[in-house]
């Protein structure tokens, strides 16, 4: 995928970057919100078919991957996140995690628009990211 | 009709208002109603984005049917949408998951809590139907208290409200939602032949009162477009104290032996139609009325419904319209409709304080209509020559008809006693040669020349020239005048 806006790239890796604890954590402290957010606009329905797809691709390059087929909760997608980055190092998990976001953003904008997308980011963020950190500026090339 | 306590809200939607007799009431309970691809969830999104501020919320619901994502990808290709009030001033919430638990408490305790949260003044919930079908295993006390309680409870939080749903006629005559609603907007996409016209009715609304029947209207990237079927302003014609006609102001045609023939030039405000068969001059004719009205000072307008503007264009006519004193309709739309057509002209007279109006040709008009408007070209015509004439224009129409010589007509379509003048342009044959004759067969309340007259088209214009010396030049046979004198009995 190569559609990502940098504006989008510096909004993920400044949220990341703000978090404290480990790699898993932070993830999960990023993906809870993002996930009721968007389950509030799309539905479940929408949200689940839209992360199945990014995590497949996730998945395609770094196989450790991989989701628990055992587990049916809710949360399951989430959990299944957190315990596999729980077991990589911090430097792959976070690349992982950063792709992670970076596949489900770029196909939510290849879907509807990256104004959007980054405007759904921003506000599903608002409590992680504070405002004088969110890239405002578009940039020129986008 | 409506009265102090309702207020109406302007939709910005072009002719919506119009429709629903000046705007949206509000704290209204209205449904979208139509057939999938109608333009329901594009109309309710046109209103949304026009009438939503941070200080006056909207909330869009959606439930099953077209998935958001698909809406959003698809609704943000319309200029209305702007990214920037979601979130802002307008929140889109999913129900899907509610509405899958089954029952319509916790649809309604969804809703309830939503309204809490945004406090919002528009409320639209996409689609009704899909509620409606997943209730279908509940009784239908159920639902029509679901809808009773929704309609309570919208009003009380001062939000006006749409419902939109897939609807078809008979099935929600049936409907309880359609009784409780003050408002009911039905869309339709009809196909006539090869043809799609869409259509919008506005059914019921309450407190005011709309325009009756059906109404064309259009998509585009601006959204939808509708045009209310032109209605006739009432006459204000005031009669003199005498009773007598006031003297009706002339306009040339810009060929001086043609305003000798009309008895002075064409009566302001009337309409004249141009009649001839292919090539006989009838758009350079039509040129020579915008380019005089120019050279007085008249702008004018030319709808050109038949040929493309490189064809058409003379450099005269280019000139005209290069310099800005004539505007162009390029309408090869094809589908218009004859309200389409009648606001795109009344537009640009309008806007160029037009004076003369030239339609090119009726002929090609009437190919750029919708199959289904063309069975009623004569009503339609009727109604775009009043509308016309009332803003004060002075119309030119051409109309192309073979020559014929068993008969006499004057146009195709029976629409020759619509117009106030006709101008009749015919091929003949004399000394073995194709010529040109002209001659003016009506001015409504004017007297007029009765004569053939040949015409020629020259580099400097229209020529017309004397009587024609012929007699039977409209059966196909003149023979000449000179020779039926001679020929003639003598008195015994």
């Amino acid at each position: 995928m190569s559609t990502s806006n940098i504006r989008r790239q510096q909004l993920i890796k400044t949220a990341m970057m703000k978090g404290e604890g480990e790699v898993a954590d932070v993830a999960l402290r990023l993906w809870q919100p993002l996930t009721a957010h968007l389950i509030s606009i799309i539905g479940s329905g929408g949200f689940d078919a839209l992360y199945a797809r990014s995590f497949y691709l996730t998945h395609a390059v770094y196989p450790w991957m991989a989701p628990n087929n055992a587990s049916h909760s809710p949360n399951s997608p989430l959990m299944d996140l957190q315990n596999s980055l729980e077991r990589q190092n911090a430097d792959e998990a976070h690349k992982a995690s950063f792709m992670l976001f970076l596949t489900f953003t770029d196909t939510l904008a290849s879907l509807i628009g990256e104004p959007l997308t980054t405007s759904i980011l921003t506000s599903a963020w608002s409590d992680n990211v504070p405002e004088r950190d969110i890239p405002i500026k578009e940039f020129p090339h986008e | 009709m409506s009265s102090n306590i309702i207020h109406s809200l302007t939709t910005n939607v072009p002719g919506l208002d119009l429709l629903m007799g000046g705007g949206l009431p509000e704290f209204s309970f209205n449904i979208i109603a139509g057939t999938p691809g109608s333009g329901k969830t594009t109309l309710a999104h046109q209103i949304m984005f026009s009438l939503a501020k941070p200080e006056y919320q909207a909330l869009f619901f959606t439930v099953l049917g077209e998935p958001p994502l698909k809406m959003f990808r698809y609704q943000q290709q319309f200029s209305f949408f702007d990214v920037d009030k979601i979130g802002r001033s307008i929140h889109f919430v999913n129900l899907a998951d509610d509405l899958l638990k089954g029952d319509y408490d916790s649809v309604m305790a969804r809703i309830t809590q939503e309204m809490q949260d945004h406090a919002p003044r528009l409320v639209f919930v996409d689609s009704f139907r899909s509620i409606v079908q997943a209730g279908r295993e509940q009784s239908g006390t159920d639902f029509q208290l679901f809808v009773q309680r929704l309609a309570q409870q919208m009003t009380s939080w001062q939000a006006t409200t749409f419902l939109i749903g897939e609807h078809s006629f008979p099935e929600a005559q049936a409907n309880p939602i359609f009784t409780v609603a003050d408002g009911i907007l039905w869309m339709s996409q009809n196909v006539h032949r090869n043809s799609m016209v869409r259509k919008i009715q506005v059914a019921k609304m309450r407190g005011q009162a709309p325009t009756p029947g059906l109404h064309t209207f259009r998509i585009d990237a601006e959204g939808v477009t509708i045009f209310p079927r032109a209605v006739l302003p009432p006459d204000t014609t005031v009669q003199t104290a005498n009773n007598s006609f006031p003297e009706i102001e002339r306009l040339s045609m810009g060929v001086p032996a043609l305003d000798d023939m009309l008895g002075g030039g064409l009566p302001s405000g009337y309409s004249l139609l141009l009649v001839g068969p292919s090539g006989s001059g009838k758009t350079v004719l039509a040129t020579e009325f915008l380019a005089e009205g120019v050279r007085r000072g008249e702008s004018g307008v030319i709808a050109a419904f038949e040929k493309s503007p490189r064809q058409m264009l003379s450099r005269k006519l280019h000139a005209l319209i290069k310099g800005g004193q004539v505007g162009l309709i390029d309408t090869h739309a094809l589908d218009l409709s004859i309200d389409e057509a009648l606001h795109v002209l009344t537009a640009l007279i309008e806007k160029m304080k037009a004076k003369r109006v030239v339609i090119d040709s009726l002929s090609g008009f009437e190919l750029a209509l919708a199959p289904e408007f063309r069975e009623d070209f004569r009503e339609s015509l009727y109604r775009m020559i009043s509308v016309l004439t009332k803003l004060g224009v002075t119309i030119v129409m051409t109309a192309e008809l073979e020559d014929r010589y068993t008969d006499l007509r004057f146009s195709s379509y029976g629409t020759a006693f619509l117009a106030d003048a006709i101008v009749l342009q015919r091929y003949t044959e004399i000394g073995g040669q194709i010529n040109r004759v002209i001659s003016v067969v009506k001015v409504r309340g004017s007297a007029h020349s009765r004569d053939i007259r040949s015409f020629d088209i020259a580099d400097e214009g229209i020529k017309i020239g004397p009587r024609v010396q012929y007699e039977g030049v409209l059966s196909g046979r003149p023979i000449s005048s000179v020779f039926l004198d001679r020929s003639a009995p003598e008195n015994p």
